[in-house]
């Protein structure tokens, strides 16, 4: 009985360390992007060093998941919650690449003149932190149905990911001067569409982790 | 025995309900953990904050109910080395500027968190620290005209009586703009204080709307801009400072043509609606970025702060405090790259 109480916190604790890792990533996008809206190199800087505490963070909970398969032998669902938990933290630690990716492309910019006012970006960054926390709201309430819900949500990240292609592509063919700033901003948004993408393996892992059944719950148009 | 004993419950009693009363009504947030991080207490302003109930927090961690890693960093700083910790958190759900204290229990291993939400001091902060920024730039840039316009004078521009002639001129028009600037931060001020009170009398509304584009027509012209007007004949008559409101105008409209590039339009309009009279400037301008719209009618305030226009800076901050010495309302609404529509209405009676 004391064995699995044990257990159980630390299955919690792990938990809990997913949270403060989803929070992480979820603020490393948005400061990501505002750091590109308002072109300010100190966020950015402070983005790119934050990155390494998330990639500490998912080794700790790594190494928590395993040391607990190690030494308690977990089944069923106890033994899901660790899997899951390690893919989940695999995604999280990609999705703040990315934002770390747009960081970078912030301080690429510098400042240089803008090459248009940006809109569809903050929105599809705005969008993307909602499905996340959304997803781990998903992972800590063990509710499938709202995960499989929310894997449709990601068409309108692609839907905004192809309308800002299109724009940046128009100012491209107008005038091929604008082409390096052009080609940034694309880089920024398909970071953003890669993110919103990986936010749906959360989902999916989350399904798992309460049906037992790996599942592909959506494809995504890109 | 009994009736000590009865004392003491109903003492007790009371002191449980005086603080639940205390805790509840307090504007800041309050939240009690125990040594495992877990939320044992919630009071009503930290259920608003974290939008949950106490019901959902209890026994959850921490981290789970507020959902930044900031916050609950703070909290575990406090919990490993039992001294009171603080910090300031941008927390990235409500976009709130969260200032928190965490202090240990002394009677077991958990931590009294307090949360205050610090957002507004943290905008009039920035207001009041733009707001400085912005008033040195302004006064920075004629003055530093001045000076070269002085210095190159004294370095023997002053024996060409035609350059001399003309460096007189700029100065003079610098002097004008600093001067321009000291009247209309005065007559701000005044608005503001209720010194210069505001007239109320009955005047011709679309007279004085025609009067205004009237008056702006050529500038208009001269920067390539269409400007329009369209006000029904039948348009009462409105009451008020006649001047005053036709000051709101001619700002909005120079502010227009400011921001809107050749071959664009401006149309000046304007209805009833309800009691009140609405007049709207709608133009086909650069357009305002959303972060920017709730800020564009402080002093000095610029959007683009690259953009150095011809302007004080104080034209909207005037038009809204002369809008709102009426009873009326002033707003604005954009979108960036397609123009913006500042509109404004006077109560009729």
């Amino acid at each position: 009985m004391e064995i699995r109480k044990t257990f159980h916190d630390h299955l919690r604790e792990i938990q809990d360390e997913v949270l403060v890792m989803g929070s992480m990533v979820e603020k490393a996008i948005g400061r990501s992007m505002e750091a590109l809206k308002q072109r300010d190199l100190d966020i950015a800087r402070q983005v790119i060093a934050n990155d390494a505490s998330i990639n500490d963070k998912r080794f700790d909970i790594e190494e928590r998941c395993i040391e607990l398969i190690a030494t308690q032998q977990p089944m069923a669902s106890d033994l899901r919650t660790i899997i899951s938990v390690l893919s989940i933290i695999g995604e999280l630690e990609r999705i703040g690449d990315h934002a770390e990716g747009n960081a970078k492309i912030a301080v690429m910019i510098g400042d240089e003149p803008p090459l248009k006012p940006l809109i569809d970006l903050p929105r599809m960054a705005e969008k993307t932190s909602d499905m996340l926390r959304r997803s781990l709201d998903a992972f800590v309430h063990r509710d499938a149905e709202a995960a499989r819900a929310l894997v449709a949500e990601d068409d309108e990240v692609d839907q905004l990911w192809d309308q800002v292609f299109r724009e940046l592509l128009t100012f491209m063919a107008e005038d091929p001067k604008t082409m390096t700033r052009a080609t940034r901003l694309i880089w920024a948004a398909h970071n953003l569409e890669r993110s919103a993408d990986r936010v749906t393996n959360i989902c999916e892992r989350v399904v798992f982790l309460v049906t037992g059944k790996m599942e592909e719950i959506g494809a995504s148009k890109y | 025995m009994a009736a000590r004993l009865k004392d003491m419950v109903a003492l007790i009693s009371s002191e449980r309900d005086r603080f639940s009363v205390t805790l509840s009504n307090m504007a800041d947030g309050i939240v009690v953990v125990d040594g495992e991080s877990r939320v044992t207490l919630v009071n009503r302003a930290a259920e608003a904050m974290f939008e949950v109930t106490e019901a959902e927090a209890a026994q959850n961690s921490f981290v789970n109910v507020v959902r930044d890693y900031e916050l609950d960093d703070v909290l575990q700083r406090c919990l490993r080395s039992r001294e009171q910790q603080a910090g300031m958190v941008e927390t990235s759900r409500a976009k709130r500027s969260l200032g928190i204290v965490a202090t240990p229990l002394k009677e077991n291993p958990g931590c009294l968190l307090l949360i205050r939400d610090l957002t507004e001091f943290r905008r009039l902060e920035s207001v009041r620290r733009d707001f400085i920024s912005n008033i040195s730039h302004e006064l920075r840039t004629p003055l530093a005209s001045l000076k070269a316009l002085a210095e190159t004078l004294r370095e023997g521009a002053l024996d060409d009586t035609s350059v001399a002639k003309d460096f007189l001129g700029k100065m003079t028009t610098e002097v004008d703009r600093l001067a321009q600037m000291v009247d209309e931060l005065g007559e701000l001020s005044r608005i503001e204080s209720g010194d210069s009170p505001i007239r109320r009398e009955f005047f011709n509304a679309a007279g004085t709307i025609e009067q205004a584009a009237a008056r702006l027509r050529a500038q208009a012209e001269r920067a390539g801009v269409h400007l329009d007007s369209s006000i029904p004949p039948d348009l009462p008559q409105a009451i008020g400072d006649r001047e005053r409101v036709e000051r709101v105008l001619i700002n909005l409209i120079h502010n227009a043509i400011k921001f809107t590039d050749a071959g664009g339009s401006i149309t000046v309009s304007a209805e009833t609606e309800g009691g009140n009279l609405r007049v709207s400037v709608a133009d086909t301008g650069i357009g305002i970025p959303a972060d920017d719209l709730p800020r564009i009618f402080e002093r000095f305030y610029k959007a683009d702060k690259a953009r150095t226009g011809s302007g004080t800076g104080l034209g909207l901050a005037i038009a809204k405090h002369i809008v709102e010495a009426h009873g009326g309302a002033i707003w604005a609404e954009s979108t960036e790259g397609r123009g913006s529509v500042f509109s404004f209405s006077l109560p009729l009676s």
